[in-house]
């Protein structure tokens, strides 16, 4: 059996797409979050409204580092990783109560944005998030560049609210108090508990952290040693800057509303952004336009929350799928459909915010099912890496990340302990997940052992990874397989002909968004994937009988064509052998055609056979 | 040189009377405080809530007899869950802490209604008394534990009394059917279940159950005996709980509000009640004297025997390399320091966050209900165990309903699940910590990789004890009896038998010595005696064994080591014993020497 080869995603997502992407999800929290200020201190909410954006700030920061040192994927599973598997699953579960929340959230706020009646809204969100589910069946490619084109004209229109509220703006000094806060409900321990209940601006993070797998590399850094610290910064400081920058102003210009608004700013908690543009287009340009203006944002805002409510279906599947590809969680949950999504996950990612939606029929009770997951899933990240003396932090990092891991669980604990119903929903999903996770293992052939670390040392991965023989190079020609098609015959006689070495290639389309890119446990195995097996196997059969060498090659990836490119590359092929095929229009569509975009990608020295 | 290290086996001394006395001082106290949380949560409808606790609680019992019988070593919650998982098995065992830590304050709080102390002082009252328990264990559990025994009888008498007297005045015309629906009706069984925690204490207990007539030592059976003990006191708590239930709810319903300020000391309210309304009111307030104090007294006694249980399992899983070594760490009257600590410690701060009897009422379940769910759940998926078909059904479904509890008290009963998660969540960090610590790695690997490295496959590779006559002799220190038995053993060609007993005064907790032998190497007293002996016996020719044994009970181990091994000769030093020493432990010379058999040689070398 001949060795085979570990493939890297195409690293093509830029900076200001990573920006675009975690905006979709971060820029939408300022849509809540002032308003859930003003449900909790009313008049006196500046304080808490700082204090969030002061700690969204620092876990910003926070993430950049994490980003730094995890260029393949830092999100809390990856990280969390490197400490032990149980806490990873707990981490990768907690993420999974946040998502589903989040799409709950995000959709409930969407419709009040859109002006959905309230009776309504909670089985218009349900029958949405099933549209958002039937759509991502045919892959998340189309449906997850939503929040990329959302992102500008949500930008736009808050500095237009920012812009129309400035003149109306009153002194921040006279906001800096609790003086509206009613008697008995002072102190540190209720102002804390307010701020608490107001940290829903966090998830994004955890987002950005799984993206740096496909990150672009930074300048002077390798496919072998892969750097994004600088994509990352630039990505997260941006948004990081809006987000906190444009919740903070925001918050000003709604608390600079007369007071006599305190009923309605009290009502209409849900949808604060639209009636912030309602009354500043009015004051500034009359009624009407106050009117529309509130119309446009109440659709973009809108818009954005609904691409926020995609974007946790595909982190969901996302998640899900790296744990039952990493043995976390039974094997039926990495089968693909036909266009590559992982099917049970798909149902399970819509079929969880649905239970929740009916289980919690108001937009409060969301509210408290959502932070203990993702200030969990953040804490544990954060902890991990603090205490993972492997990690090259400078100690003031470590000190800091320390410091923001204390305080996100000390918020942990204060959930728990103030609001029983989020424990409750936490530890429901922790408990079904870790028995999932246990019968997983079983069926896996996976055990759980506590040895001394020496005998950890005989049975570690890495241990039977050193005796795996490295790869000899020599001249090559490159057959892109997908079937046991006449060019797999064509590209045998071709290497037989030219004595040349024939690599295999098979590439796995998985239409997962975001979290693919981690597969802690190793590479991906072709003998593990039916499909890749038959054609490796009978390659490898035939290449023994005409003496050729032949090398398989196996990658798992979102995107063919660019996989293709960058391996026909890194490997140095001479030919590169595609075979055309008849494709079905829809999924032209969708999908495009990888012959296309390989034929516009390759380099001038490397020769493209397409045999037909 | 053999350097050999036989693992003593502890004394099974405990018959079925004496299991059920120390089983009936936890389980039988709960009829103490259930009745009247059932009538504060249904009124003269709380019956049919009652017959339901009643018979869950004789379900369970049923359950822990097959579990009694499949783990002859010991059955608690930690044993059997980790076959399955060792995380398991200590999500399960703090669970148990949780339970216990609250049964202490819950029993200590009752027991303090029941000797009248007023509202206000209780708290602190109850704080008082368990650290003054606390303080009493600092010298071990020997004679405290036997409260709980000695205060069976009259306890049991007081029930039949009141029972008794009672009868005449039982009726059915006061009892009201119950509202709602059957959520209400689930929820409010629910709050009621607090008479269970007391078959983990059986469970814990098998290791030390006299074994069946006829059972191979080498595949203990103790199922005569546990079935025995649980049968007679589950008989007790399920028909005395729905007596005196009933006997409450044949009231009237005008004392509706005095039975609501007697709900915790609801048993001495009703003793009074029926004795004064049968001999008059100075008979009843004599008697309801009477019932208070018994109760108070054995209430105490399960204060004490939930310490003891918390202080063992702390041990069983330091010892087990899940909690951190100061953790095994003793006092020279064998009990575990910082354990000791920690059982009289949480309860006390427990109280000052609580303050309150339903509070406390509240918290106690959900420990109890999870370690049970997680022994029975693993009991039931557990393969290897041996079960009839319908008893694997039986405890399957057992573990589903107790399951459903779980997650009802999780769901509805404030700020429970927070203490249990707390309780998990701090006692997990202390176990990685301390896998951290001993250099312990949690791995998953395939189980092929995992069979390459199992225990069992190393113990396949360890060397036999050689047989051959046979001189004991029993150190406690590097003292001249050793001397003399090198002589001795020289001159007589024999084998010379070092027996180091490390005197562990922990009640329960005994199991995981069946697992991890202790290892006289990791004792630096018995290293010191082992390596000297072992280095002159080289000098000298003679073949020196090394035995090592922790217990309880030094004389019986002895007696049980000098037996097993077959010696001919046993050799003990006679040492001088402080009087203080010898009231609480007794002297093992004299212990000794009593249960010798004839067949053994006895040298007592002063």
């Amino acid at each position: 059996m001949g060795p085979s080869l570990d493939v890297n995603r195409p690293r093509n997502v830029d900076w200001k797409r990573a920006a675009a992407l975690l905006y979709g999800d971060w820029g939408t929290s300022k849509a809540y979050v002032i308003g859930a200020a003003f449900l909790t201190m009313g008049f006196s909410s500046m304080p808490v409204i700082l204090a969030v954006c002061t700690l969204t700030g620092i876990v910003g920061c926070m993430y950049m580092i994490v980003c730094r040192y995890f260029p393949e994927g830092g999100g809390v599973y990856s990280a969390a990783r490197l400490q032990s598997r149980l806490l990873a699953s707990i981490g990768g579960l907690l993420l999974v109560a946040d998502l589903t929340v989040t799409a709950a959230l995000s959709g409930w706020s969407a419709l009040t944005y859109f002006g959905v009646p309230p009776t309504y809204v909670q089985w218009a969100t349900m029958g949405m998030i099933m549209i958002m589910g039937a759509i991502n069946f045919y892959g998340p490619k189309h449906s997850g560049s939503l929040a990329v084109s959302l992102a500008l004209p949500t930008v736009l229109t808050v500095l237009v609210i920012i812009g129309l509220s400035v003149p109306h703006l009153v002194p921040i000094r006279s906001l800096l108090n609790f003086q509206h806060v009613p008697s008995g409900q002072h102190g540190f321990s209720h102002h804390w508990v307010a701020f608490v209940n107001v940290i829903l601006a966090l998830s994004g993070v955890e987002a950005i952290a799984n993206l740096t797998g496909v990150m672009r590399l930074d300048n002077c850094s390798t496919l072998d040693e892969p750097k994004v610290g600088r994509t990352a910064f630039k990505s997260i400081s941006v948004v990081a800057l809006e987000v906190v920058l444009g919740t903070a102003v925001l918050g000003w210009a709604m608390l600079s509303l007369p007071q006599t608004m305190k009923e309605e700013l009290m009502r209409r908690w849900e949808d604060m952004l639209r009636v912030l543009a309602e009354y500043y287009g009015s004051e500034t340009f009359g009624p009407v336009f106050g009117h529309w203006f509130g119309v446009v944002v109440g659709i973009v805002v809108g818009l954005l929350l609904l691409s926020a409510v995609n974007t946790a279906i595909n982190a969901l599947i996302g998640v899900m799928f790296m744990m039952s590809a990493d043995g976390e969680m039974p094997p039926p949950l990495t089968r693909l459909n036909t266009h590559g999504v992982p099917l049970y996950p798909l149902i399970i990612a819509v079929a969880l915010p649905i239970a929740v939606l009916v289980l919690t029929d108001n937009f409060e009770s969301l509210m408290h099912l959502y932070a203990i997951g993702v200030v969990g899933a953040i804490a544990v990240n954060l902890g991990s890496c603090t205490s993972n003396l492997k990690l090259p932090l400078k100690a003031y990092e470590r000190l800091v990340m320390g410091l923001t891991f204390l305080v996100l669980f000390a918020v942990e604990i204060t959930l728990a302990k103030t609001k029983p119903e989020a424990l409750f929903f936490v530890v429901c999903i922790l408990g079904v997940g870790l028995a999932f996770r246990a019968y997983s293992h079983k069926i896996s052939g996976l055990k759980t052992l506590t040895v001394t670390e020496e005998v950890a040392e005989v049975v570690s991965p890495s241990s039977f990874e050193k005796l795996r023989p490295k790869l000899v190079e020599g001249q090559r020609i490159m057959v892109a397989a997908r079937g046991v098609t006449p060019v797999l015959r064509f590209a045998l006689d071709e290497a037989n002909l030219r004595k040349a070495t024939l690599c295999v290639l098979y590439v796995k389309e998985v239409a997962v968004f975001i979290g693919a890119a981690q597969r802690p446990s190793g590479r991906a195995r072709w003998q593990d994937d039916s499909h890749a097996c038959a054609i490796m196997s009978l390659m490898l059969k035939l290449g023994e009988e005409t003496g050729i060498d032949v090398l398989p090659a196996y990658a798992v990836s979102t995107d063919p064509a660019a996989t293709i490119l960058d391996l026909a590359a890194t490997l140095g092929v001479d030919y590169l052998m595609l075979g055309a095929q008849h494709r079905f229009s829809m999924a032209k569509l969708l999908k495009g055609n990888v012959v296309e975009k390989v034929a516009a990608g390759l380099p001038e020295d490397i020769q493209l056979i397409i045999h037909g | 040189m053999a350097e050999l290290i036989t693992s003593g086996h502890r004394p099974r001394n405990v018959d079925w009377q004496r299991a059920a006395a120390l089983l009936y001082g936890d389980w039988g106290t709960s009829k103490a405080y259930v009745i009247g949380l059932a009538f504060a949560a249904a009124g003269f409808a709380s019956m049919p809530i009652i017959l339901a606790v009643c018979a869950l609680t004789a379900i369970v019992g049923f359950n822990y007899a097959i579990v009694c019988r499949n783990f002859p070593d010991g059955g608690g919650v930690y044993s059997a869950a980790r076959e399955q998982s060792r995380i398991l098995a200590a999500i399960g065992a703090l669970l148990l802490i949780a339970n216990f830590l609250v049964t202490a304050a819950l029993s200590g709080w009752a027991a303090m209604s029941y000797f009248g102390v007023p509202e206000q002082f209780i708290a602190p009252a109850t704080m008082g008394a368990i650290l003054l328990l606390g303080a009493v264990n600092y010298f071990g559990p020997k004679h405290s534990g036997s409260l709980a025994i000695g205060m069976a009888i009259p306890t049991a008498i007081c029930v039949v009394v009141i029972v008794a007297i009672s009868l005449p005045y039982l009726t059915t015309a006061h009892l009201t059917r119950p509202t709602g629906g059957f959520p209400q009706l689930w929820v409010q069984f629910v709050k009621v279940i607090l008479a269970l925690s007391g078959v983990e204490a059986i469970a814990s207990m098998t290791g030390v159950m006299k074994v069946n007539p006829g059972s191979d030592p080498t595949q203990p059976n103790v199922s005569k005996t546990a079935s025995k003990a649980l049968l007679v006191v589950a008989i007790e708590v399920v028909l005395a709980t729905g007596l005196l239930g009933w006997a409450m709810l044949s009231l009237p319903h005008s004392s509706n509000a005095v039975l609501l300020t007697h709900k915790e000391d609801m048993l001495r309210f009703l003793g009074e009640h029926f004795a004064g309304a049968l001999a008059g009111p100075a008979v009843g307030s004599l008697f309801g004297w009477i019932v208070g104090l018994v109760f108070g007294v054995l209430l105490l006694s399960a204060v004490n025997t939930a310490i003891i249980a918390v202080i063992g399992v702390f041990y069983m899983m330091a010892l087990d390399g899940e909690f951190p070594r100061p953790l095994t760490r003793l006092n020279r009257y064998g009990v575990p320091t910082v354990p000791l600590i920690l059982g009289a410690g949480l309860p006390v701060l427990i109280l000052a966050a609580t303050q309150d009897f339903d509070a406390l009422a509240s918290l106690y379940a959900i420990g109890v209900v999870g370690a049970i769910t997680v022994n029975l759940g693993s009991c039931s998926v557990n393969r290897r165990l041996h079960m009839h078909g319908w008893e694997r059904v039986l405890m399957t479904l057992t573990a589903v309903v107790l399951a459903a509890v779980w997650l009802t008290i999780a769901y509805t009963i404030d700020h429970a699940l927070f203490f249990a998660i707390c309780v998990l969540g701090v006692g997990l960090s202390v176990r990685a910590y301390s896998h951290k610590v001993v250099g312990l790695k949690t791995v998953t690997v395939s189980a092929a990789a995992a069979e390459m490295v199992s225990p069992e496959a190393l113990e396949k590779l360890r060397p036999r004890c050689a047989e051959g006559q046979k001189v004991m002799v029993a150190a406690r220190g590097v003292t001249p009896v050793l001397a003399f038995a090198l002589e001795y053993a020289a001159l007589k060609k024999a084998t010379l038998c070092v027996l180091y007993v490390k005197e562990v005064a922990v009640f329960m907790g005994g199991p995981p010595g069946s697992r991890t032998r202790p290892k006289w190497q990791d004792d630096p007293k018995a290293a010191k005696i082992m390596s000297l002996c072992l280095k002159v016996g080289e000098e000298m020719g003679v073949p020196v064994l090394p035995v090592y044994a922790v217990s309880a009970e030094p004389a019986a181990t002895i007696l049980d080591s000098a037996a097993t091994l077959g010696v001919d000769y046993l050799m003990l030093g006679a040492t001088h014993r402080l009087s203080m020493t010898r009231l609480l432990k007794g002297d093992v010379i004299q212990e000794v020497a009593r249960g010798l058999p004839e067949d053994i040689q006895l040298l007592i070398h002063g």
